[in-house]
């Protein structure tokens, strides 16, 4: 369903979304901030400053942001991705405005208290999933941010005031950030008092993006890790995929949700239904600035890692040499539409995707239009995706195991 | 528009909520049936959950898409959860799919009948399910035994579920999933008057029976503290929550109280007293108060700094209940914390699911004394009742009553 809404950038360039919600008896606020890590020295600052961000001002302690927040009935929240920093704002339709105030107040007067005496302590080994995520995009993808691990030595020192003073300057800025409100207010009003309290925030662009992957397709092959002590085999895969934006991406979207993107998928009923290797197994498309692949993923008992990348590569040269059945088509193309639906019921998750959408320069519509797309694509079309992204000579297939059976010391091809 | 609760001839509770703002093209479904871990059979442990899993017929060569199949064919999406005292099977389908999702929920409801593959498959999948949980499946069932001793969890034991069979399996379905144990929830874009009609077509023949309980009430008993690994050393309470059903209130004011502990007066006991490293209080398996009728706890987490005795991290919760129960908290203090709680309020009531699921649970486990009474639709009004005597209240109550331990070690 299409919301109507309006579209702004600031003076200071925030780029603003106000989508009109009707009846809300809530208000929800999407800042989405670019925040890669592009250099492994700031990791530690830029974890600190995501975990303090929105606790003080020069004018307000952590108390007071607390009641302030509390008073207006709100309830906020940031989360970092590997390439943005998202501030989350639930509040009672009533307090819209306080929040715009104090969330202002927050991002251009911020304020840093009771930072740790001592350095943060060194990362701690990954554990099997996140080791073999790296080892995943560094086989397919080659050396970049997304597949470095974090640096073993300890931090010379702990993170000073300035450090994070330096680094909310630089990142936390109004250029090249979106903002999304989702109300039952009327859209002039909104962006008059977006104008008001969020104009005088100043700075960027801050440039902190996801520098492209070496080669846009992965490197196939088979990767298997030892991971001692691990309590699951793990499986995870990294496939040629096309952008959401590419013409071709309605069918490869398919294509995966009959591979494993849906409870009645290939996967599930082979993994789980015949052979009950996995309680759950899953594909999907994943794409960021960095590039765009088709992952499959699942975790089995240990012992089971060389069976489930046996299973999981059969599955994918089925589909590849034959193409999905016209009833299993059918099923994807009705499921894709009615995700599209039932994924954005909630106007919390409404206001997370659009948000999403506007981040990433396409048209807060884009979901409706890409629902239509879907609804076109062809049996014939689906099976040509199957051809060309799911053949199993082009994938990674990567697994971790803390079992012998199943699990080949370092790396083949 | 008002909401319709109905029982069919049978004695099935049928509850349809039309909420267009929400639903917006979209329809939940929510069949939810009064058997849970509690009723499993001796030396069945998880028969309540293999049983929810053998709901999901898969397809076979005569009818190939099998129940997941035939809902996700018409756009929608469907999943299930056992607790301790019922399963809920939930779906989220486009409105023009209501038809065939309410046919499709009676049909494997009333053609239940699996065989002894399925039974194997699907316990296996468990145990793959299992392994899964195991990192934040623990505590709340280590910590619920440490007041509630002998009690299991709701997830079940794949030892024994490899002797299970097809035939118990249908016996526990034809046993436990009876009309007087079952109801049947519809919200979204829909015609009440359609569904209450088709309802009684579809779910006529369910066979009428009543709910059968788990056994008697028992009270909390604590036994000796347990321990569990987990990420830090510390320490786990778990304090008996008043029921859900029969004193509402009181349980809201528990949550009230919870809300309000750890938005403040925890935070500033962890700066100023060297007995504590962190500490939080929830309500409800993990935090999801409401989620069940079955004794329920407050499930308190203390940190503990080195050198610091578990009796020590404890006195110091006591000194915190203590305040709370000594005086009723400034109005401002308490109006924050409803604040709180009704926003997160709203958040639950605009998902379909979500409002699906707590109109299944209020018309079978919470059963107030007006059609809606404890539906999703009164609790904001329900929290804003409780006063500031009522949470103080609920801490000289937390103090009063026994409570268990468990050691959280560090791993």
């Amino acid at each position: 369903m299409k919301r109507p809404w309006v579209r702004r950038t600031l003076g200071n360039g925030l780029q603003v979304v106000v989508v009109e919600a009707p009846g809300a008896p809530l208000a929800e606020l999407r800042l989405v901030v670019p925040y890669a890590l592009t250099e492994p020295r700031e990791a530690a600052t830029r974890e600190l400053l995501a975990a303090r961000l929105g606790t003080g001002s020069t004018t307000r302690d952590r108390r007071a942001v607390a009641d302030r927040t509390a008073d207006l009935g709100a309830e906020l929240s940031t989360v970092v991705t590997v390439e943005q920093l998202l501030l989350s704002v639930s509040v009672l339709s009533e307090g819209l405005e306080g929040t715009l105030e104090l969330l202002g107040d927050l991002l251009s007067r911020p304020a840093y208290r009771d930072l740790p005496t001592s350095p943060p302590p060194p990362a701690r080994p990954a554990g099997p999933r996140t080791a073999l995520r790296r080892a995943v995009l560094a086989h397919a993808f080659g050396l970049h941010p997304l597949a470095r691990p974090p640096a073993a030595e300890p931090a010379p020192g702990p993170v000073t005031p300035d450090d994070l003073y330096a680094f909310h300057r630089r990142a936390v800025v109004p250029a090249g950030s979106v903002l999304l409100v989702m109300t039952g207010a009327e859209p002039a009003r909104v962006l008059r008092l977006v104008a008001e309290h969020l104009g005088p925030w100043s700075g960027g662009p801050s440039g902190l993006t996801l520098p492209p992957f070496g080669r846009t397709a992965p490197a196939p092959g088979r990767l298997a890790l030892r991971h001692p002590g691990a309590d699951q085999a793990l499986l995870l895969t990294a496939g040629p995929a096309v952008p959401s934006t590419d013409p071709g991406h309605a069918a490869l979207h398919l294509a995966q949700l009959v591979l494993g993107g849906q409870a009645s998928s290939r996967l599930t009923r082979r993994l789980r239904e015949r052979h009950a290797l996995a309680y759950a197994v899953s594909a999907a498309l994943r794409e960021n600035a960095a590039g765009t692949w088709l992952e499959i993923e699942c975790a089995g008992a240990p012992g089971t890692a060389g069976r489930l990348a046996a299973e999981a590569a059969d599955v994918l040269r089925e589909l590849a040499e034959d193409g999905p059945t016209p009833q299993e088509a059918e099923r994807a193309r009705r499921y894709a539409a009615g995700f599209t639906r039932f994924a954005l019921a909630t106007r919390a998750e409404e206001a997370s995707a659009l948000a999403g959408f506007a981040a990433r320069g396409v048209d807060v519509d884009w979901l409706p239009a890409y629902a239509e797309a879907v609804g076109g694509v062809t049996h014939a079309e689906v099976t040509a995706a199957c051809r060309e992204f799911l053949r199993p000579e082009k994938t990674l297939l990567a697994t971790a195991d803390g079992a012998d059976a199943g699990a080949e010391e370092g790396r083949t091809q | 528009m008002s909401v319709l609760t109905d029982r069919l001839g049978n004695g099935l509770r049928l509850t349809v909520e039309p909420a267009p703002a929400p639903g917006r093209g979209l329809v939940a479904v929510a069949l939810t049936v009064a058997a849970g871990g509690a009723h499993d059979p001796a030396g069945r442990h998880g028969m309540a959950h293999l049983v929810e899993h053998l709901m999901f017929p898969r397809g076979t060569a005569a009818d190939p898409d099998g129940h997941v199949g035939r809902v996700e064919g018409a756009g929608g999406t469907c999943n299930a959860e056992t607790h301790r005292d019922h399963t809920v099977f939930h779906t989220v389908a486009p409105a023009d799919a209501l038809p065939g999702i309410l046919e499709w929920e009676a049909r494997r409801l009333l053609g239940f009948a699996p065989d002894d593959a399925a039974v194997r498959t699907e316990t296996e999948v468990i145990g793959a399910e299992i392994r899964g949980a195991v990192g934040g499946g623990r505590l709340w069932d280590t910590a619920y035994a440490s007041l509630h001793p002998g009690s299991r969890d709701s997830y079940g034991t794949v030892a024994e579920l490899r002797r299970a069979t097809a035939a118990e399996a249908l016996a526990f379905q034809r046993a436990h999933y009876t009309a007087g144990a079952t109801a049947l929830t519809v919200v979204g874009d829909v015609d009440p008057a359609w569904v209450a009609e088709r309802a009684e077509e579809l779910f006529g023949a369910v066979a009428a029976g009543p709910a059968r309980t788990a056994g008697p009430a028992v009270a909390p008993a604590p036994g000796p503290a347990g321990s569990i690994p987990y990420g830090a050393s510390g320490t786990a309470l778990a304090h008996p929550l008043p029921d859900a059903a029969g004193e509402r209130h009181a349980y809201l004011a528990h949550v009230v109280l919870a809300e309000l502990l750890g938005r403040a007066r925890l935070p500033r006991a962890v700066r100023t007293d060297a007995r504590l490293a962190s500490a939080s209080v929830i309500c409800g398996y993990y935090g999801q108060w409401l989620a069940s009728a079955a004794p329920d706890l407050a499930l308190v987490l203390l940190g503990r700094p080195e050198g610091v005795g578990t009796g020590e991290a404890v006195a110091a919760w006591e000194d915190v209940l203590r305040d709370a129960a000594a005086a009723p908290p400034p109005d401002a203090e308490h109006r924050r914390a409803l604040n709180a709680l009704l926003v997160n309020c709203h958040r639950q009531a605009d998902s379909l699911a979500a409002r699906a699921v707590a109109h299944g649970r209020a018309a079978l486990l919470f059963p107030g004394r007006l059609p809606g009474d404890n539906g999703p639709g009164a609790l904001a009004g329900q929290l804003a009742r409780v006063t500031p005597a009522d949470v103080s209240a609920a801490a000289g109550r937390l103090l009063a009553a026994p409570y268990g331990v468990t050691e959280l070690v560090n791993s």
